[in-house]
């Protein structure tokens, strides 16, 4: 049940971090001209995502062991 | 890329436009066939016929007079007057209200001048789009009439008046070079769905009437703007290191409020 918290709060943070990720990554894209498009913003979820439960799970296992 | 999409739907809508208020005999206001000399229009121009009607709502009045080789739309609303005149190769714009006015000049060579009591600014489109945008917005911030433009461009978006729709045109190629696709993306928009046939939807993706690309757009100008709009904040307060933070914040917040609008705009999911 913990797990599975630590899962949704991991994903919540993930959307909030890709958030930034996109505002950032998407202006400074069509500034330079560099290839975008609606893809842009779901490479960039999964990215911010997968960053999170990677980072989360690390820190939740480093809290689980100390 | 997109920006060049954009010009090329705006001077296709302009064609469009453009022709239709020309033509006055289109449309059921009063036609004078009566050769004048303009007493509105510029001197020694020979008015080949003027025409005045109102909008749908009553609240502006357009005159439309064509000669050989210029036209000219004015349109007046409680506070504001706008006067265009167009040639084949130029297309001059004037919006004034009691306090301010602006001006506004474009050729086909993409050369566009802008102007406000006692400043005036030459662009080249296609050069430096950064600093052009940056000058654009600094000349007409603040601008009432520039605020007085869009209410009237707001008003006569649904009119289905070629005089009106002229209007709208306008104003896209204003925002244009200062950076707002928004209205001309709205105004080709408009113009593809008024030539679909009726269709009934099928498949529903989100919001109505929004599709993938549509929220993509929308977002990726949104975006932009407010990247520019940091920078500005950022400069303003160079030496103010909280001023940057709070810049940063709030930046940080309109992207992610954005990247919401975008998700929840395509239907939540990759298409």
């Amino acid at each position: 049940m913990v797990r599975i918290a630590w899962l949704i709060g991991e994903m919540v943070a993930g959307v909030l971090v890709g958030g930034a990720l996109a505002g950032t990554v998407v202006a400074f894209s069509v500034r330079m001209d560099l290839p975008r498009g609606p893809w842009t913003i779901w490479v960039i979820l999964a990215v911010g995502i997968t960053l999170c439960v990677v980072a989360g799970e690390r820190f939740r296992k480093g809290l689980d062991k100390s | 890329m997109n920006a060049m999409i954009y010009s090329g739907a705006l001077v296709v809508a302009m064609a469009w436009t453009g022709a239709a208020a020309a033509a006055p005999s289109c449309g059921a206001g009063p036609v004078n066939p009566a050769v004048v000399n303009g007493a509105e229009g510029s001197p020694g121009i020979r008015l080949a016929a003027r025409q005045s009607r109102v909008d749908e709502s009553g609240e502006v009045k357009f005159t439309v007079a064509a000669s050989t080789g210029e036209a000219t739309l004015v349109a007046e609303a409680p506070g504001v007057r706008f006067e265009k005149r167009f040639t084949a190769d130029r297309v001059w714009i004037r919006v004034e209200t009691a306090a301010d006015m602006i001006e506004f000049e474009a050729d086909t060579a993409g050369v566009v001048r802008l102007a406000r009591p006692g400043k005036s600014r030459r662009f080249r489109m296609g050069v430096k789009p950064e600093a052009r945008v940056q000058q654009a917005q600094d000349l007409t911030a603040g601008s009432a009439a520039l605020m007085a433009f869009e209410s009237l461009a707001s008003v006569l978006e649904a009119s289905e008046r070629p005089e009106a729709q002229s209007v709208v045109t306008s104003y896209a190629l204003v925002q244009s070079v200062r950076g707002g696709n928004a209205p001309a993306r709205d105004l080709a928009r408009r113009i593809r769905n008024r030539a679909k046939v009726p269709a009934v939807r099928v498949a529903f993706g989100g919001r109505s009437g929004d599709d993938a690309r549509d929220c993509w757009s929308t977002y990726e100008y949104t975006v932009t703007v407010y990247s520019y709009e940091l920078e500005a904040c950022q400069s303003a307060g160079w030496w103010n290191p909280f001023q940057w933070s709070a810049c940063n914040f709030e930046y940080a917040l309109k992207s992610e409020l954005a990247f919401f609008g975008v998700i929840s705009c395509s239907g939540g999911l990759p298409i």
